[in-house]
């Protein structure tokens, strides 16, 4: 008997190869996800959205305060901080409300830590927007505030809704 | 107000305060380097026939394999979810260069990977035929189930090691010119940002690879109180000598060129290298880790050293460039992010020890090619013909 041809080997290379091809595509078959949106330019899987909808609210936005607390709210509309998110301060209407019902009262933080976080002096904000150092001058745009120790809670004279009057 | 850990809020500048690609993903280039460099020396034997390099070339080979093993171990520790990792694999798009580069990557180890098969498969088939039980059965699959070996089958395999050799260097060349291509494109980045990255990359990957292959050269024939080739050898440090020639001045040219256009990114890169990047870039990378070794590799190839001295210039020169190049992966890496990206000031970075991606794990990826180059070594002839003994069937 003669044996084997020169290229056999070749052969079974070839079909171990054309083996891991197939498997590979099936795997990749298997591996997306059923509800994938194919479209190139919106590529995510469909499901993902109902997934996220699923999630428990925590922060509701100013419209979720509005139907328990209407008459504040109108009185807010002239305030300087009319566009502030309700929740930035007094905390996600999750901690607050529950099935409709307040469960527990709304927390608000007074510290200056609040009012640093948007009046904190930083090279990006509008030069006219009013800003103040943490550790320097800390007068340099009202001078008056110089008089002030540092420790000063910003509440002590401020309406926190309308701070200019 | 309870915030979680070390977060951020609000405009914070820098506004960025950690460097996200760390350790792991200096290692990841660095490795991908030794493996395209280790490869170019088995083709400069394989398909330019430089004589010199013919009984390095199998070693070579072994070499490019078991970096290529572990060189995309370092991204599935960074990103974890290694159950997922497969699928980079198995889903194919070319809407994003990380994904193109799973195809190139495993392309390549399936060729070097049939290269080998096909130069080891004379040995396959003496040890399928000599030996029984477990090991046997071992060898038989290796074999693919064809126990005869015949010259006109010999014939056939060393044309396709050759056009695969011939593929490989293409191949080769372009899986570590895209690893630059990687940081190259990312335009937000300046010190990255430059069209020659895919080629400093590539040629610093050739001189990492050829200094790593010759440092394991001398070990093993020293371990083994086997003679050094010194022709080879020569030979060898001319060339690692030339192509660092080659990757230093494309150094020196992407950094004049960024100096001399006085651009906006030389206003972002200035104080980069002054500051945070002086010591491990000015200092190390391009003064003290690229001079040497270009004095030192001259001095071997212009002079008449010979014996004992040479090996021991060619190593010290060899350990250094290994050196450098991993300075140069870490000062693009790490270096690139260390401006912020509001560009107003820089990130710090820590270095970690013990994390995840931190020392340890990244000395553990880095030898577990070596401790694999050994295993496979235990098992087949490295420095040997495999097809040297051959029975006649």
């Amino acid at each position: 008997m003669s044996g084997p041809s020169s290229t056999s080997h070749l052969y079974r290379l070839g079909i171990v190869l054309v083996a891991f091809f197939v498997a590979a595509v099936l795997v990749g078959w298997w591996a997306v996800p059923s509800s994938w949106n194919f479209d190139v330019d919106h590529w995510y899987r469909k499901d993902a959205l109902i997934d996220n909808a699923q999630k428990p609210m925590v922060y509701g936005g100013n419209e979720s305060c509005k139907d328990c607390h209407e008459p504040a709210m109108k009185k807010l509309a002239k305030f300087k901080h009319r566009a502030l998110s309700c929740e930035s301060c007094h905390g996600p209407v999750a901690d607050h409300v529950r099935g409709n019902k307040k469960f527990a009262a709304a927390k608000v933080d007074k510290s200056r830590w609040q009012c640093e976080n948007c009046h904190q002096e930083q090279i990006n904000r509008p030069k006219d927007f009013p800003q103040f150092s943490k550790t320097g001058d800390i007068g340099k745009f009202v001078k008056k505030h110089n008089l002030l120790e540092k420790k000063t809670l910003c509440l002590e004279c401020h309406n926190a809704h309308d701070p200019t009057n | 107000m309870e915030l979680p850990g070390d977060a951020l809020v609000n405009f914070i500048f820098p506004n960025n305060a950690k460097v996200w690609w760390s350790v792991m993903i200096v290692l990841y280039p660095y490795l991908t380097g030794l493996m395209a460099g280790a490869f170019v020396v088995s083709a400069l034997s394989h398909v330019f026939k430089i004589k010199e390099f013919k009984p390095i070339a199998n070693f070579a080979l072994i070499a490019a394999f078991c970096f290529g093993l572990f060189a995309a171990t370092p991204l599935l520790v960074h990103l974890g979810q290694p159950q997922r990792a497969y699928e980079i694999y198995v889903t194919p798009h070319l809407t994003s260069a990380m994904s193109i580069f799973g195809y190139f990557y495993s392309g390549y180890l399936v060729l070097l990977m049939i290269e080998i098969w096909l130069i080891y498969r004379p040995y396959f088939t003496r040890m399928a035929n000599q030996t029984k039980g477990f090991m046997g059965f071992i060898w038989y699959l290796l074999t693919l189930g064809q126990l005869e070996y015949n010259p006109a089958s010999a014939k056939v395999d060393q044309k396709i090691i050759a056009v695969l050799a011939g593929i490989g260097i293409p191949w080769a060349s372009v899986l570590h010119g895209y690893v630059g291509f990687v940081f190259g494109s990312v335009k937000a980045v300046a010190w990255w940002a430059t069209a020659l990255q895919p080629f400093i990359f590539l040629s610093s990957a050739i001189v990492s690879g050829m200094a790593v292959l010759f440092l394991m050269y001398t070990f093993i024939r020293w371990r083994q109180r086997q003679a050094y080739d010194f022709a080879m050898v020569r030979k060898y440090m001319a060339f690692l000598w030339g192509i660092f020639i080659l990757d230093y001045a494309l150094e020196v040219i992407e950094l004049a060129f960024v100096v001399y256009e006085r651009g906006y990114h030389w206003s972002l890169i200035e104080p980069l290298l002054k500051g945070p990047l002086f010591d491990s870039y000015a200092i190390m990378q391009m003064g003290i880790l690229s001079v040497t070794p270009l004095l030192i590799l001259g001095y071997v190839v212009l002079s008449n050293i010979s014996g004992r001295m040479m090996i021991h210039m060619a190593n010290f020169g060899s350990l250094i460039l290994l050196l450098q190049v991993l300075f140069m992966r870490f000062n693009v890496v790490v270096g690139g992010q260390l401006i912020s990206k509001s560009e107003r000031g820089f990130v710090d970075f820590e270095w970690e020890i013990l994390a995840k991606e931190g020392i340890l794990t990244a000395i553990v990826l880095f030898v577990a090619p070596f401790v694999t180059y050994y295993i496979i070594s235990r098992f087949i002839p490295i420095f040997d013909d495999p097809a040297a003994g051959k029975e006649g069937s």
